[in-house]
């Protein structure tokens, strides 16, 4: 036992005895009153009561976190590996060391990981044992885990229609909402042609898949599969083009309409989320923008072409309920970044959980931006060689689940 | 809530120092927790206030007794002749008298108010200690809370690094 751990015991009996005599009045709170203060603080501001005293710490640490940096997946074929998984901070300032390592050691030894989502602090992934063949991209288990906690389960198999597969027409998400369930779903989205999307929900509660199949209004497709999802309210919000579009006169619009559809966790309610048709239209939209959560609402931002020049819009769902989107922000691309720059790599990555902040990409993922729409700022937050999506966001939570106990 | 006309159920409350304190049924029931056992019928007799003194609870049921919304003869009464923006005026200037206390006390009426789950005292109680986290340095809190700061240096720079944002 090394001399720096005796006195760190040394001290964390004093620091215990010294809580227990309650000699002050703060001290003599419990731990569900100090906890509904600190929830109470301003997320903001909320980082002081970590580092008023370990015993603040603790607590403050039983609450949704704020955001801490994005898990990446570098790719050179010049190297070895090929390819390799980074974490970088947005919290930690510069030059700090990664708030996480992504080795992911505490997972059982493979040959490769893919990391498919993250969500309030839990990770999904496809785990490749070490035995399967290098050629073989199906045989993997889909796990989840929390990197804070190191626990982790493996998913039972489930059967994605080969039909599928073969054009890689699915999308897998994850759907965590500790506020609401100390359990988690899994979806898989799968595309079954024309009119058809089918779902795979995964509960860690049950520890059973469900699959179910809705037929959408339009001519609907499954979006990117780079793209974000969101969880909220026990649905998986996701993006759909809708190419049934038309105009006030009758006319086809011409192209396919970011739509936003939901599912819920038994995988049988299904909403057309009902992105605004008329914005829709006005925006004349090229790309489907993307989808996120902040300070609790759903988030939609894209960048349109119509009339004033190029710019960044960004909507937000005010009222879930009565579906009432209202437009939170404008930029002109051009006050953004050297505007020359978009089409040459530019992506969006996510919005802060907190913070009215968007983080993006410029050239081809080399250069990680952040633009601030409370300063109309931006700045550089990093260069990453090699860098390519998704950037996942993660934020951590430290509590143990049952859930995550293979 | 409808009149009552054979005059007000009352319900004791006793302090586990002895005290005991009589008051309106309606009253009593601002706290969320001693309405659930009135509810339950768990409220036949007196019920025992467990960790909240009688100095402490006397001045929760003083909260209590401003704050119970004024229905009956008399309250429609008085609704009738004062504004309710006067009304709330009145509770406003009201409250910030009663919370001129010191912060011991202040503690003490955090703790009971959340025990007791008086939303409309917590919110009035724990917003001082709220804005001090929010708007002072590190050292200011800590005395605000009589707490002291027990990281060894390099936890706290870890803590601190954790807790800067690139985007700043």
């Amino acid at each position: 036992m090394s001399i720096r751990s005796d006195r760190y015991r040394r001290w964390e009996r004093r620091a215990r005895t010294r809580s227990h005599d309650g000699d002050t009045p703060i001290e003599r709170l419990n731990d569900d009153v100090l906890v509904e203060i600190i929830s109470r603080v301003p997320s903001r501001q909320r980082w002081r009561c970590k580092r008023v005293c370990r015993r603040w710490l603790r607590l403050a640490r039983t609450l949704p976190q704020s955001l801490a940096g994005f898990f990446y997946t570098s790719s050179n074929k010049e190297r070895f590996p090929e390819t390799a998984l980074h974490f970088f901070n947005v919290s930690g300032g510069q030059g700090g060391r990664p708030f996480i390592y992504p080795s992911f050691a505490f997972l059982p030894s493979r040959r490769r990981l893919d990391l498919l989502d993250c969500c309030n602090g839990l990770v999904l992934c496809r785990w490749y044992g070490v035995s399967a063949p290098d050629d073989d991209d199906d045989g993997f288990r889909y796990v989840v885990c929390n990197p804070a906690t190191e626990e982790w389960v493996a998913l039972p198999d489930i059967d994605i229609p080969n039909s599928c597969k073969a054009i890689k027409e699915y999308r897998v998400r994850l759907g965590f909402d500790p506020a609401t369930s100390s359990h988690f779903h899994v979806f898989v989205l799968s595309w079954g042609g024309r009119h058809r999307l089918g779902v795979d929900v995964y509960s860690s509660e049950t520890g059973t898949w469900v699959y179910n199949e809705v037929r959408l209004g339009g001519d609907v497709n499954l979006f990117h599969h780079l793209k974000g999802t969101v969880f909220l309210n026990g649905r998986l919000h996701f993006h759909t083009l809708d190419y049934h579009v038309y105009d006030d006169s009758g006319r086809w619009v011409g192209r396919g309409v970011p739509s936003i559809a939901a599912v819920d966790t038994d995988g049988e309610t299904w909403s057309d989320f009902g992105f605004p048709r008329h914005l829709q239209r006005d925006l004349g939209m090229e790309d489907d923008g993307f989808i996120q959560l902040s300070q609790g609402r759903l988030h939609y931002a894209n960048i349109t072409q119509r009339n004033t020049g190029i710019k960044t819009v960004v909507y937000v769902l005010e009222d879930y309920d009565r579906r009432e989107w209202v437009l939170k922000h404008t930029v002109k691309l051009s006050d953004m970044f050297d505007s020359k720059d978009y089409g040459i790599g530019f992506d969006w990555v996510a919005i802060h959980p907190e913070c009215n902040v968007i983080f993006f990409t410029l050239w081809s993922g080399n250069q990680f931006m952040c633009y601030n729409m409370d300063t109309g700022r931006t700045s550089q937050i990093r260069t990453l060689e090699d860098g390519r999506s998704p950037y996942l966001s993660y934020v951590p939570f430290y509590s143990e689940l049952q859930c995550l106990r293979s | 809530m409808a009149t009552r006309e054979a005059g007000k159920k009352m319900i004791m409350l006793k302090s586990p120092d002895g005290m005991e304190f009589e008051v309106e049924e309606a009253v009593a029931m601002e706290s969320q927790t001693i309405r659930k056992m009135i509810e339950d019928d768990c409220a036949d007799t007196a019920i025992l206030i467990p960790n909240i003194n009688s100095k402490i609870l006397s001045r929760v049921i003083e909260y209590c007794n401003k704050h119970v919304p004024t229905t009956g003869a008399t309250g429609a009464a008085a609704s009738d002749t004062v504004a309710p923006a006067a009304l709330a005026e009145d509770l406003k200037i009201w409250d910030a008298e009663f919370i001129k206390v010191n912060r011991a006390t202040r503690f003490d009426l955090i703790q009971a108010a959340s025990y007791l789950n008086i939303k409309g005292l917590l919110d009035l109680t724990s917003q001082t200690t709220i804005d001090t986290i929010s708007d002072n340095s590190l050292e200011e809190i800590r005395s605000f809370l009589s707490t002291k700061n027990d990281y060894l240096p390099e936890e706290e720079q870890t803590i601190r690094r954790e807790n800067q944002w690139a985007f700043q």
